[in-house]
């Protein structure tokens, strides 16, 4: 058998230095409420940042994350592998992500408001004016779901092909297509808007 | 815009997400405003669980770039006088039932299209503008021909079995248009024309019979979740349609790129959780449920099947390479031939060294090689890859492929 290497993010790196316990039932294993708090020390702003990329609003983001945090420690018993704690969290946060959008594109009104923030200027992005970020943080949440969490998985948390096959569960070759699709329609949208 | 400022753009909106937007971690709380909001949708799993395939991504990548001699001919429309105009059923049968000449099955194809874009060097702007690379090429010799689509972007190929005969899909502003390839080995040229089938949806999958004669075309919609379509219609290269089959669910989740045609008739519409969709495309038109039958592989434990699948000329047999993902940012793939009929896998292997196939690019006539894409580093960072044939668990790089440790978007051999 061969062993496909993928370059672990740091993140993913740290977590596997933690124990999980193999015992015990969801939530009630001892100890289980302070690792799952670690965890939550640890990558809780990271992934709330990803949530955030994803959904434009900070109350929404903040949501994803503590929903993964809680399935995390729901299925507590369940985890066998320490390092399949940062892909279950960062998984779970994509997904309520994507329950939030969809549920947000039935609800137009009320409700998780996204695509509408304006983000303020950093010293990382202060070569782009507000005016450009906004109108690319719109046309990325704009994209189709999959070439968005592509995108964001391969610009923002900067996951190689195979790490992003490996994230979302599709084929390397759809990885690159979704990538270069996604970034033409970006392209076509933002020479459109701009 | 370039990638290096989207990046920016994307970290600087993050960063908006400080600390203090995060409050105590909530874990004796039974739910969070988007569970409540979404209280009915659909939860991640622990074991490994996704989201379903319900929408397979949109087509490919794209462009090109050549080399080597061969003057490209573009007709601006309209297709090739080869296409018999027929109307009568019986005449549809035919078209569909032609093979290509039984001298085309003896041995290894000799020729391939590739297509690739090198994503690092291509910044934003109409896709039309960015650098392609598409190749048609001669494994014999290692010569290649470049083609362009003036103001087009090629995102995917199918190839026939008749050593001569391809389609492309190109786009443009968001349309997209098929266009037929013949490879004329005397005169050393490509030429592309036009063909009159509309290609509508986005999210398709297409493939050119073996023959070269008719070409498929597979859709799914699903603009709710209650209102999915699956569609899957063949037409003659003059743009008629011969059969059209449609099912109120999803039968198979389009690949974006190209489907395998047997010649025995039999068309893998890709897969769909854990299975191979296959069309008897000798069956009468309409529903689709009937048409189709699902090939389950019997990978075991773990296995996934990846979208990329392949059945053999005979359609006796399919192929494909599967992952096991191990936790820690580890993954095993395999190479697996299995029945069409069953699923039971026949031929399981590795290959050795630090290779292993990635993608199955071609199968032969009896199932009994197959041309792989196969990983020759293992550096997820600048990964590297090679081309060649997998015959009985042996894997043989191919001698006059310019293009070393390479891995293209599309590469198809015919």
């Amino acid at each position: 058998m061969h062993l496909w290497a993928m370059d672990v993010s740091p993140d993913t790196a740290a977590s596997a230095s933690l124990r999980f316990g193999a015992d015990g039932e969801s939530g009630s294993v001892p100890g289980a409420e302070a690792e799952v708090t670690a965890l939550y020390r640890k990558h809780a702003l990271g992934l709330g940042r990803l949530a955030y990329v994803m959904l434009g609003d900070k109350a929404a983001a903040e949501d994803a994350v503590q929903d993964a945090f809680i399935g995390l420690y729901r299925r507590w018993h369940h985890l066998s592998d320490p390092a399949k704690a940062l892909p279950y969290l960062r998984a779970s946060v994509l997904n309520q992500s994507r329950l939030a959008l969809r549920k947000a594109k039935r609800m137009p009104r009320g409700g998780v408001v996204l695509a509408t923030q304006v983000f303020a200027t950093s010293a990382e992005s202060a070569v782009l004016s507000a005016e450009q970020r906004r109108e690319v943080a719109a046309a990325t949440r704009r994209l189709p779901r999959r070439q968005r969490e592509v995108l964001v998985l391969r610009f923002y948390l900067e996951l190689t092909d195979a790490e992003i096959a490996h994230e979302l569960g599709i084929a390397l070759s759809t990885v690159r297509s979704t990538l270069h699709r996604g970034l033409s329609a970006l392209g076509i949208a933002l020479k459109e808007e701009l | 815009m370039t990638q290096g400022q989207f990046r920016a753009a994307l970290h600087g909106a993050a960063e908006e997400f400080t600390d203090g937007d995060l409050g105590p971690l909530r874990l004796q709380q039974r739910a969070s405003a988007v569970r409540r909001l979404t209280q009915s949708g659909r939860r991640v799993n622990w074991s490994g669980g996704r989201a379903p395939r319900v929408l397979a991504p949109l087509a490919a990548a794209a462009a090109v770039v050549a080399i080597v001699a061969g003057a490209v001919a573009l007709s601006a429309n309209g297709v090739r006088p080869h296409a018999p105009a027929q109307s009568a059923s019986n005449r549809a049968m035919a078209l569909l039932n032609q093979v290509p000449d039984p001298a085309a099955d003896a041995g290894l194809p000799q020729y391939y299209v590739a297509i690739d874009v090198d994503i690092h060097d291509v910044g934003y702007g109409p896709a039309a503008t960015k650098d392609e690379r598409t190749v048609v090429g001669d494994l014999a010799t290692g010569a290649t021909i470049k083609v362009s689509l003036p103001g087009l972007f090629v995102e995917g190929a199918s190839v026939s079995a008749d050593d001569r005969t391809f389609v492309f899909l190109a786009t443009s502003e968001g349309k997209l248009y098929f266009y037929l390839g013949r490879l004329n080995t005397t005169k050393r040229t490509v030429s592309l024309s036009r063909l009159p089938i509309a290609a509508s949806s986005q999210y398709l999958s297409f493939g050119l019979s073996p023959s070269g004669t008719a070409l498929a075309v597979a859709a799914f919609s699903a603009p709710s979740p209650r209102r999915l379509l699956s569609t899957v219609k063949i037409y003659a290269l003059n743009g008629r349609l011969l059969r059209a089959w449609q099912s109120r669910s999803q039968v198979f989740s389009p690949t974006e790129g190209p489907m395998a045609w047997a010649q025995n008739g039999m068309l893998d519409l890709g897969v769909l959780f854990q299975g191979v969709t296959v069309l008897n495309v000798g069956a009468r038109g309409g529903s689709l449920l009937p048409a189709t039958r699902r090939v389950i592989p019997t990978l075991g434990p773990g296995w996934t099947l990846t979208t990329i699948t392949t059945i053999a000329g005979n359609g006796q047999t399919m192929a494909a390479a599967p992952v096991k993902v191990l936790g820690r940012g580890f993954a095993s793939t395999q190479f697996v031939v299995f029945s069409a009929g069953t699923g039971h896998v026949t031929r399981r292997s590795w290959l050795t060294g630090s290779l292993f196939a990635e993608v199955v690019v071609w199968d032969s006539y009896s199932g009994s090689e197959q041309i792989v894409e196969a990983p020759v580093s293992v550096s997820a960072k600048h990964p590297s890859y090679a081309y060649g044939v997998l015959t009985n668990g042996r894997f043989v790089p191919f001698l006059h492929f310019p293009f070393p440790n390479e891995g293209f978007h599309t590469l198809l051999a015919f």
